[in-house]
C-alpha cells in the first residue's frame, strides 16, 4: 500500500512539474515586451561611417581636442595627423587627418581613419575601417577589414578585399581581382582605369515597363522585342540584341544575353547570368548566384537600384550599377578577360 | 457491434496518420529555421523608385488609439508624395470621425472615408469601398491600434518589385506580452507561428500566409476578382488562397515588425479564435477544391495550402480522436496496433498539445532569445483543449454559413490598451 501511495506521490510530481515551472514568470501591468521592434530604425548604406563619424567629432566636441583620449563607445587614444611622417608601419590608435595625405609605404592601421581632406593609402595596406569627408583611394593588394566610405570618390584598386561594406556619396570604382560582400554609391564603376569619370550612361527612347504578364515562357529570341512581364517557371534565356519592356521572374535560371535589354526588374530563384553590355534598368536580385560580364549596365543614372544575390556574384569589369551591389557569400571583379 | 468497433479503429488510425502528417510539417518547419539556408529578403533591396502605396486602416470606435497610429505613419521614411492615408470610419460613434477630420485638414494624403448609412458593416465591406477610391497600386493594412515603425511601409512596398508578388505579410509583435500567462501564452503562439511557421514556408517556396494586417497587396488583383467576399470573416485567408490560384505568391518578411495587443482575457480570446476558425473554415470549403486543382499553383504549394487549408479542423478531428480512444480503451479494443507500437507512441506524443509546441514554438523562442518565456510551454497543453472548444464552435458555425447562406457579422476584438504601454512603446 504505501508502494502504492508513493508511486502515485512520484506520478503525480512529475507530471505537475512542468505546469509549475510558469510560476517563476514575472508579471506586469503590461508595459513591457519581450520583442522590442527598433520603430526608429531607418536603412542606411552609409550607416557605418556616419555614424562612426558621429561619435567622433561629438567626442572632439567633448574633448576640445586637447588632449589624446576621446571616449566613443569606450575609451580610445586618437592621433591628429598634420604630417605624413606621422605615419608609422602600425597605428595603433585612431586617426583624424586633417590634410591631403598620400601614404608611400605599406601599413597597417588597427583602429579607424578619418579623413577631411584626400587620402591615398599604399598597396598592401591593412585598414579597419576609413571614413573619408572628399576622395578615398586605396592602393593595390590591401585588405579593408570592416568597411570604407567616402564622400566622394572611392577607388579600389586591383585585388584588394573590401571588408564588409564600401560605400560612398559619389561614386566607388572597384577593380579586377576585388572581392566584395557590399558596395553602395549613386555610380558603382568596374573598371582597371581608376581615372575613368565619364557618365555616359544609355538612353533608351522608350523605358516602359509593361505590367500585362505572359506566363511560363521559356525564351524570347534574338533581337525580338516584348512589350510584356515575364513570369516563367522554366528557365529564361533572353536573346542577344532582344528587348523586353518589362519584369521578368522566373523560379528557375535566367540569361540574358550579349546587348539584350530589359527594361524593369530581373528576379530569379535560381542563377542570374547577364552577358557581356546587356542592359537591365531596374533591379536584379535571386536567391542563387550573379554572373555579370563586361560592359554590362544595370539601372540608370540618378536611380537607386540593387544587384543582389544570396550566393556568389562575379562581375566583369567595364560594368557600371548606379546604387546597391549585395551578396552574401562574396563577389569578386573579374579582369578583362571576362566571365564568359 | 464488431462495424462500429471497426469504424472507432479506422477513425482512430486516421486521427493518427494526420496527427503524424502535421508532426512532420512542424518538424520540418523548425529544421528549416534553425538549420537550412534562409531566403534573401527583399528587404535588402535599395531603389530610388518605389510604387504609389495606399494605407488603409479600418476602424470602428478608435478614439483612443487612433492619434498614436496616424503620428507613427507621419514618421515613416516613404516618400509622401507616394502615399496616401484611407482611414475608414465603420459607424463609430466616438470621437473617431472629428478625430480623422483634424487629421485630414492638418495633412491632405490621410483621407477619411465615413460609412454611416444602411450598407453593409464590417472589414471587408469597408475596405472594398476604399479600394474603390484608392491611388495607390499597392495597398497596405493596418489595424488601428498598431504602432508601424518609421520604415515599415518600405520594408513591405519593395517586395512589389518581384512581378509574382501578389501580396506579403510582416510580422505582428504582441505588446503586452508580459501582462498575464495568457498573453504569455500568445506571446509563444506568435513566436513559433512568424519567427518559425512563416518564415519556414518562405524559405521553403511553400505558402506564407496574408495576415489581413501589416501586409499588403496589389490592388488590381483585388480588383480584377470583385474585391473582398463580405460573406467571409477571414477575408485575409480568403486573399492567400485567391492569390495563389490565380498563379502569385504571398511572401513573408520576419523584419517588418508591428505591435499588436494581445486579448487579456480568456473569453476575449475564445470569442476571437472562434471567430478564426468559422473565417478560415468558410474559406476552407470555398477553396478546398479549387486550390487541390487550380493550375497556377505546384504540387509543394498544394500539399502545404491544403494542410493549412484544414489547421481549423483538425483540433475537432483530436478531441473526437481523443473521445474515440477512451470508448474503445473502456471497450477493450485498443489491441489495434500489435507491432505498431513506435506508431502508437508517436501519435500520443503528437496528440498531447498541438504538435507545434514541442517544435515550432520552442523554436521560435529559441530564436527569438525568449529564455523565462519557455517556462510557460507546458502551460500550452491547456490552451490546446481550450482552443478545441472554440475552434469546433467556429467549425460548427462555418457549416451553417454554408448550409443557410446567412450573412456573417463582423465583430472588433475588445482592445484592453492603456496609456503607460503606449508610452512604453
Amino acid at each position: 500500500m504505501l508502494e502504492l501511495v508513493a508511486c502515485c506521490i512520484v506520478f503525480t510530481s512529475i507530471t505537475l512539474f512542468p505546469f509549475g515551472l510558469g510560476r517563476f514568470l514575472d508579471f506586469d501591468d503590461g508595459v513591457e515586451t519581450s520583442l522590442v521592434v527598433r520603430s526608429d530604425n531607418i536603412k542606411n548604406p552609409r550607416y557605418f561611417s556616419e555614424s562612426f563619424r558621429r561619435l567622433l567629432l561629438d567626442a572632439i566636441e567633448v574633448n576640445g581636442g586637447i588632449n589624446d583620449r576621446l571616449f566613443l563607445s569606450k575609451e580610445e587614444r586618437i592621433l591628429y595627423i598634420k604630417d605624413r611622417r606621422q605615419i608609422e608601419e602600425m597605428m595603433d590608435k585612431l586617426l583624424f587627418v586633417r590634410i591631403p595625405l598620400k601614404i608611400d609605404k605599406k601599413a597597417v592601421f588597427l583602429k579607424e581613419v578619418y579623413a577631411e581632406e584626400k587620402i591615398v593609402f599604399a598597396a598592401s595596406s591593412v585598414i579597419r575601417a576609413v571614413s573619408g569627408k572628399k576622395e578615398v583611394i586605396i592602393g593595390e593588394n590591401s585588405v579593408v577589414k570592416r568597411w570604407a566610405d567616402a564622400d566622394e570618390l572611392l577607388v579600389l584598386k586591383n585585388n584588394c578585399h573590401a571588408g564588409k561594406s564600401i560605400t560612398s556619396g559619389k561614386r566607388v570604382i572597384i577593380s579586377s581581382g576585388c572581392e566584395f560582400l557590399r558596395i553602395y554609391a549613386p555610380v558603382i564603376e568596374i573598371s582597371d582605369c581608376v581615372e575613368k569619370t565619364d557618365d555616359d550612361s544609355i538612353v533608351c527612347e522608350d523605358m516602359h515597363v509593361y505590367k500585362k504578364i505572359v506566363r511560363n515562357i521559356k525564351s524570347v529570341a534574338e533581337s525580338e522585342e516584348l512589350k510584356n512581364t515575364i513570369i516563367t517557371s522554366h528557365n529564361l534565356q533572353i536573346g542577344e540584341n532582344a528587348v523586353v519592356y518589362g519584369d521578368i521572374k522566373s523560379t528557375g535560371n535566367i540569361k540574358i544575353c550579349k546587348n539584350a535589354i530589359v527594361t524593369g526588374n530581373v528576379f530569379a530563384d535560381g542563377t542570374i547570368i547577364i552577358e557581356d553590355y546587356a542592359k537591365v534598368f531596374e533591379n536584379v536580385f535571386t536567391e542563387s548566384a550573379i554572373y555579370i560580364g563586361a560592359g554590362v549596365e544595370i539601372g540608370r543614372k540618378g536611380k537607386i537600384k540593387s544587384v543582389i544575390s544570396r550566393e556568389q556574384m562575379y562581375i566583369g569589369v567595364g560594368s557600371r550599377v548606379y546604387g546597391y551591389i549585395g551578396t552574401e557569400r562574396g563577389g569578386k571583379v573579374m579582369n578583362k578577360d571576362g566571365i564568359f | 457491434m464488431e462495424m462500429v468497433v471497426k469504424i472507432l479503429q479506422g477513425y482512430f488510425i486516421f486521427s493518427i496518420v494526420l496527427m503524424i502528417i502535421y508532426a512532420i510539417r512542424h518538424f520540418c518547419f523548425s529544421y528549416n529555421r534553425l538549420f537550412a539556408k534562409q531566403r534573401v529578403s527583399y528587404r535588402d533591396i535599395y531603389d530610388s523608385e518605389l510604387p504609389m502605396v495606399t494605407v488603409m486602416i479600418p476602424m470602428h470606435n478608435e478614439e483612443a488609439v487612433i492619434r498614436n497610429l496616424f503620428d507613427s505613419l507621419l514618421k515613416c521614411d516613404y516618400d509622401r508624395e507616394k502615399l496616401e492615408i484611407i482611414a475608414i470610419n465603420d459607424h463609430s460613434d466616438d470621437k473617431t470621425p472629428e478625430i480623422l477630420e483634424e487629421y485630414h485638414d492638418r495633412y491632405l494624403f490621410i483621407r477619411p472615408i465615413h460609412r454611416n448609412g444602411d450598407g453593409e458593416r464590417g472589414k471587408p465591406a469597408g475596405l472594398n469601398d476604399a479600394l474603390k477610391v484608392a491611388r495607390g497600386e499597392v495597398i497596405i493594412v493596418f489595424d488601428a491600434d498598431y504602432r508601424p515603425s518609421k520604415n515599415l511601409i518600405k520594408k513591405l512596398a519593395l517586395a512589389f518589385k518581384d512581378p509574382k508578388v501578389g501580396a506579403i505579410m510582416g510580422r505582428v509583435v504582441p505588446i503586452n506580452a508580459k501582462k498575464n500567462m495568457l498573453t504569455v501564452l500568445l506571446n509563444l503562439e506568435r513566436s513559433g507561428g512568424y519567427q518559425v511557421d512563416q518564415q519556414a514556408r518562405f524559405n521553403m517556396r511553400l505558402l506564407p500566409q496574408y495576415g489581413g494586417t501589416v501586409g499588403g497587396f496589389r490592388k488590381n488583383i483585388m480588383l480584377a476578382t470583385g474585391g473582398f467576399d463580405t460573406k467571409i470573416l477571414a477575408e485575409d485567408t480568403e486573399l492567400t488562397y485567391r492569390i495563389y490560384s490565380m498563379g502569385w505568391n504571398v511572401v513573408y518578411d520576419n523584419s517588418a515588425e508591428c505591435y499588436e495587443e494581445s486579448p487579456e482575457t480568456w473569453e476575449v480570446r475564445g470569442k476571437q479564435i472562434r471567430r478564426w476558425s468559422r473565417g478560415h473554415n468558410n474559406v476552407m470549403f470555398r477553396y478546398f477544391f479549387r486550390f487541390l486543382f487550380s493550375p497556377n499553383v505546384g504540387f509543394a504549394e498544394k500539399v502545404d495550402g491544403t494542410l493549412l487549408l484544414l489547421v481549423y479542423v483538425v483540433p475537432l478531428i483530436l478531441g473526437l480522436a481523443q473521445i474515440d480512444c477512451l470508448i474503445l480503451f473502456f471497450m477493450g479494443k485498443m489491441e489495434i496496433f500489435a507491432g505498431w507500437w513506435a506508431i502508437l507512441f508517436m501519435g500520443i506524443y503528437n496528440t498531447w498539445g498541438n504538435f507545434a509546441p514541442f517544435y515550432e514554438i520552442g523554436s521560435g523562442a529559441f530564436l527569438d532569445g525568449m529564455e523565462k518565456e519557455i517556462l510557460a510551454l507546458p502551460q500550452l497543453c491547456f490552451s490546446f483543449y481550450f482552443y478545441m472548444w472554440y475552434i469546433s464552435l467556429g467549425f460548427f458555425d462555418a457549416v451553417i454559413d454554408i448550409i443557410t447562406r446567412r450573412n456573417v457579422k463582423w465583430a472588433k476584438t475588445k482592445r484592453f490598451s492603456n496609456e503607460k504601454r503606449v508610452e512604453n512603446a
